[in-house]
């Protein structure tokens, strides 16, 4: 156990007691077990191995074009090949590698961070996990059918359309990649709730550790920059397979759409793999400094000014295609101005190290090498920010050289850092000093032998993306130099495997808290329990390691709330909720044991996956009924609910003791909900972007305002206004009876909403508009079949709760449902308004 | 942490105003002024430098005004010693939300008047 006496057993406990509350938190073992396991610490150590598995894949596959360009005329890879490997590189380091790595040390990380004892949806994180490994599966199987994409990892239109790209390979991307970015955004899901709603007791907005700012931050910028893309990537597939038209010209279509679309994801994409690493970075070098980091607030207030400048970064990479200059402008003011917030962190960092007592272990050789690399590609990213200068750099080796400048220094080097940082808690191993010396010297010399010369050859006109060039110029000697710096670099990452390995065996044992760190992550063991914090800690500081002696709690209230928590409760999983702002106790949550239908949810998802690339109706029933039943048994209510409303009756007599969440504000899945509504209004708002965006084009406007289609749009919203009213009354009911009639308004509100999916229907197909050969009328499939699609997950929320209400109305859980649902009714009645303005107003209006 | 000493006054739709409604502003001035300009682009219509220019005043305003309403909460909140020692206190979450929305709001409104330049700087559209 850790070496604070708040984590002992209380006095009087019994071992068996010890040992049944150890085994609650316990990971199942055994193959089926390990199927069924949901607990962070294991998820996160797979999800840890398989992306450093496809970093690795990535680097081959980097490598591999580097020998080919190594030499000119070469013929080491062909011209198709080598679409293929460029393609998969970017896509795998960008979305198999890096946002699954840095979200795989976040689901390690953030519960001994922030205190608590587990993510707030452990199913969720595994669903995330299996997707996310069945998905990645299934885009590097196209290399087995000699179909690997090749189509860049932007997939520009309209090279990537049926026209050009008429093989499967894009369709693998396509489908592919979606699944990787639903991934990413449950466990961004995820990490919100948990950094805003279980922190540890004390641990106000103002206590927060950095990387947990940056995390925040950065799965807010998940949610908002990955929505658009899923919503693209389901527009382009459906446009290769000839049902929609988005981005095919002669119907009306935009090619640019698309490039807007990649983009408004693509930039902030870049900031969502660094803020994470810039929160590692304040976090090492406070840590290996031993001082405090200088001007935390100021830290704070760069990270998300980052987060929001981000995303008016993205028409930066559009500069060649014809935009109004007034627009560039705008967009080229905010690539300069972002430089302000990271120069902000700099000076941070390089105070505290100034101002402290460094110690140069690795992790901080590492965080030196990204403060000078990366400072060089954050000063080159400001020159092609310019739009004369980018006219000039776009598509050269410039580009290629500034981007993994940034990519490698801004984000892999503090990811190593913070990897050596954080081993000897995730393995209880020290690595070799030794091996990382050599490790980050060979790592920080052959990147920039390898990058550095790109500037040049970009300078000299090397464009980007061609398989060979021409010899007898100084590009033969530049890249050749660039091939050997990317060999050695590869030897570098080589040694941080070998320190890994060895330090398995081999390693000095490391001890709660080798590093004499100051977060609560090193107050535990090492590796940590399996329910890492027996009892609750109390933070009462910035740096609780550093300036408690205790992380017991002093005030008498909160120690009788914490009782609940001192090695309890027993036989079912429990957690504390706190307040937003100075983390408050308000509740204790019961969150889900061991369970497998996370792992058959990713199995039936693999089958649709397949079923939409293989146009196989099958596959995809197959899919679909697997998925349906994985939710019914996903949400089926189990006894460990049941022991938890038993052990914390509504009606408690201890005034003191806090209730168990289980519906409205205080519970978990409350907040899921309004993460899922945001990613739903983000969607819509793209929706709605991108109908007007093909307005532009040939197509006629949709005539639409007749007589007939203005009913039946009414007639849905006045359904959907009524379902929102029904479950208005319900939650008043919920909050004013202590044992609420959820019966009828759930009833009116289930008829309602499901009489407005016919409607819905009807009111595409009988608009007799063609969406394979008008754009126009693919914004309006869309937005319709978005509409059915909120209308579907609201109907099977009220039916979950009206089936509450019919068989266990006494039950609380119930409740739960009711108010979840009640938050989707009430959005979806209003994203009906504007979907119904939208399509059939805003043409009269035009 | 007694739960007084933690009660704030301000309503939380306030606070979040004042620690990102800068940024917001920003974000809304740059949406509303790409899409005047795209439209002036493609229907010939030549209102957009006088049109980025008012809404340049009135989201550079509402910036302004997020900004006082951070500074006056943050005076209000303002009564350690320093304010690095408050910012580590019971409560100094307020004081960080309103340090942060100030600054925030400097930043972004600096940000709303260089993007307000543009259409006088360089033409509306392409030739």
């Amino acid at each position: 156990m850790g070496r604070f006496a708040v984590f002992d057993p209380p006095p009087g406990m019994s071992r068996a007691e010890q040992e049944r509350f150890e085994q609650t938190w316990s990971a199942p073992k055994g193959l089926i077990g390990k199927l069924r396991t949901i607990n962070n610490i294991p998820i996160a150590q797979r999800y840890m191995i398989t992306a450093f598995m496809f970093f690795l894949f990535g680097g081959v596959m980097g490598l591999l074009m580097r020998i080919q360009l190594g030499t000119p005329e070469n013929t080491f890879l062909d011209a198709e090949t080598y679409n293929q490997l460029f393609t998969m590189h970017g896509t795998t380091m960008m979305f198999l590698f890096v946002i699954p790595f840095i979200e795989a040390i976040a689901n390690y990380v953030m519960p001994l961070l922030l205190g608590t004892r587990d993510l707030p949806f452990p199913r969720l994180t595994a669903l995330s996990y299996w997707t996310y490994v069945l998905g990645g599966i299934f885009l590097y199987s196209s290399f087995l059918f000699g179909a690997a994409p090749d189509g860049g990892w932007f997939a520009y239109v309209p090279l990537t359309n049926r026209e050009y790209s008429p093989a499967i390979n894009m369709d693998w991307w396509d489908i592919g990649l979606s699944v990787a970015e639903v991934a990413a955004m449950g466990a961004a899901a995820e990490l919100i709730v948990a950094i805003l709603r279980t922190r540890a007791p004390g641990m106000s907005l103002n206590r927060m550790p950095v990387f947990v700012w940056a995390m925040l931050i950065t799965a807010f910028m998940i949610i908002f920059a990955f929505t658009p893309l899923i919503v693209g990537t389901a527009m382009l597939e459906l446009d290769r397979k000839g049902l929609t038209s988005w981005f095919v010209p002669e119907a009306g279509g935009e090619p640019l759409l698309w490039q807007h679309l990649f983009w408004v994801f693509g930039h902030p994409e870049v900031y969502i793999m660094f803020i994470p690493a810039v929160g590692i970075v304040s976090h090492l070098v406070q840590v290996f400094a031993r001082r405090p980091l200088v001007a935390y607030p100021l830290v704070i207030l760069a990270l998300l000014a980052t987060g929001f400048i981000s995303f008016g970064l993205w028409v930066h990479h559009m500069f060649t295609t014809g935009l109004s200059p007034t627009a560039m402008g705008f967009f080229a003011a905010a690539s300069t101005i972002i430089a302000i917030p990271t120069g902000i962190q700099m000076f941070s960092w390089i105070g505290t190290l100034w101002t402290g007592r460094p110690v140069w272990r690795t992790p901080l050789l590492f965080v030196i090498g990204f403060l000078v690399i990366f400072t060089l590609g954050g000063v080159t990213g400001v020159m092609v920010g310019s739009v004369p200068f980018d006219l000039q750099a776009h598509d050269s080796y410039f580009i290629v050289a500034h981007f993994h400048y940034v990519l490698i220094g801004g984000v892999v080097f503090p990811l190593v850092g913070g990897l050596y940082y954080w081993l000897p808690k995730i393995t209880g191993r020290m690595t070799s000093e030794r091996l990382g010396r050599w490790n980050f010297w060979m790592m920080f010399v052959f990147f920039n032998v390898a990058f550095f010369p790109m500037h040049v050859s970009g300078i000299l006109g090397m464009p980007r993306r061609v398989y060979t060039y021409a010899g007898g110029t100084p590009l033969d000697t530049l890249n050749m130099i660039s091939t050997i710096g990317a060999v050695g670099f590869a030897l570098g990452v080589l040694l941080f495997v070998v320190n890994v390995l060895w330090s398995l065996k081999n390693g000095e044992e490391a001890g709660d808290d080798p590093w004499q760190a100051d977060t609560l992550e090193w107050s535990q063991s090492s590796p940590p329990p399996q329910a890492q914090f027996p009892a609750l800690p109390v933070v009462r500081s910035r740096h609780p390691l550093w300036e408690q002696d205790s992380l017991e709690p002093e005030d008498p209230k909160l120690k009788r709330q914490l009782d609940d928590f001192d090695w309890k409760p027993i036989g079912w999983r429990g957690t504390l909720i706190v307040t937003v702002q100075d983390a408050r106790p308000l509740a204790i949550a019961q969150i889900p044991g061991p369970s497998i239908w996370p792992f058959i949810m990713s199995i039936a998802f693999v089958f649709l996956f397949a079923g939409a690339l293989l146009d196989s109706a099958a596959l995809a029933g197959i899919g679909g009924v697997a998925t349906l039943i994985a939710l019914f048994g996903w949400f089926w209510p189990d006894d460990a609910g049941r022991q938890a409303l038993a052990d914390f009756p509504e009606h408690d007599e201890d005034p003191d003791r806090l209730p168990l969440a289980v519906a409205g504000p205080i519970s978990s899945g409350f907040w899921g909900t309004l993460v899922f509504l945001t990613i739903m209004a983000t969607a819509l708002l793209t929706l709605v972007a991108s109908y007007y965006y093909v307005g532009e084009g040939p197509s006629p406007w949709w005539p639409a305002f007749t007589p007939d289609n203005a009913w039946t749009a009414a007639a849905v919203l006045l359904l959907a206004v009524l379902a929102a009213g029904a479950m208005f009354m319900g939650v008043r009911r919920i909050q004013r009876d202590a044992t609420p009639a959820l019966g009828a308004p759930l009833a009116v509100a289930f008829a309602a909403t499901v009489a407005t999916v016919p409607l819905l229907w009807r009111a595409w197909s009988g608009s007799g508009l063609a969406a394979a050969t008008d754009a126009h009328a693919s914004a309006v499939l869309f937005l319709i079949c978005f509409q059915i699609l909120l209308h579907l997950v609201l109907a099977a929320m009220l039916g979950a709760g009206l089936a509450w209400a019919l068989f266990a109305a006494g039950d609380r859980r119930g409740r739960g449902v009711a108010w979840n649902a009640a938050l989707v009714a009430w959005f979806v009645a209003p994203a009906w308004l504007i979907s119904a303005f939208t399509i059939y107003l805003s043409p009269e209006l035009w | 942490m007694a739960d007084e000493e933690l009660q704030s006054r301000t309503p939380n739709h306030l606070k979040v105003i004042a620690f990102l409604g800068g940024a917001l502003a920003w974000t809304l001035h740059l949406a509303t002024c790409y899409v005047v300009v795209a439209l002036a682009c493609t229907t010939g219509w030549g209102g957009a430098k006088v049109t980025v220019a008012v809404l340049t005043v009135i989201f550079g305003a509402l910036g302004i005004a997020a900004g006082a309403l951070a500074l006056r909460e943050w005076r209000r909140v303002q009564h350690a010693p320093s304010w690095t020692h408050a910012l580590n206190e019971s409560g100094g979450h307020e004081g960080l939300i309103y340090m942060i929305g100030v600054m925030l709001a400097a930043l972004f409104v600096a940000l709303i008047v260089l993007n307000g330049m543009s259409p006088f700087l360089v033409p509306v559209c392409s030739p």
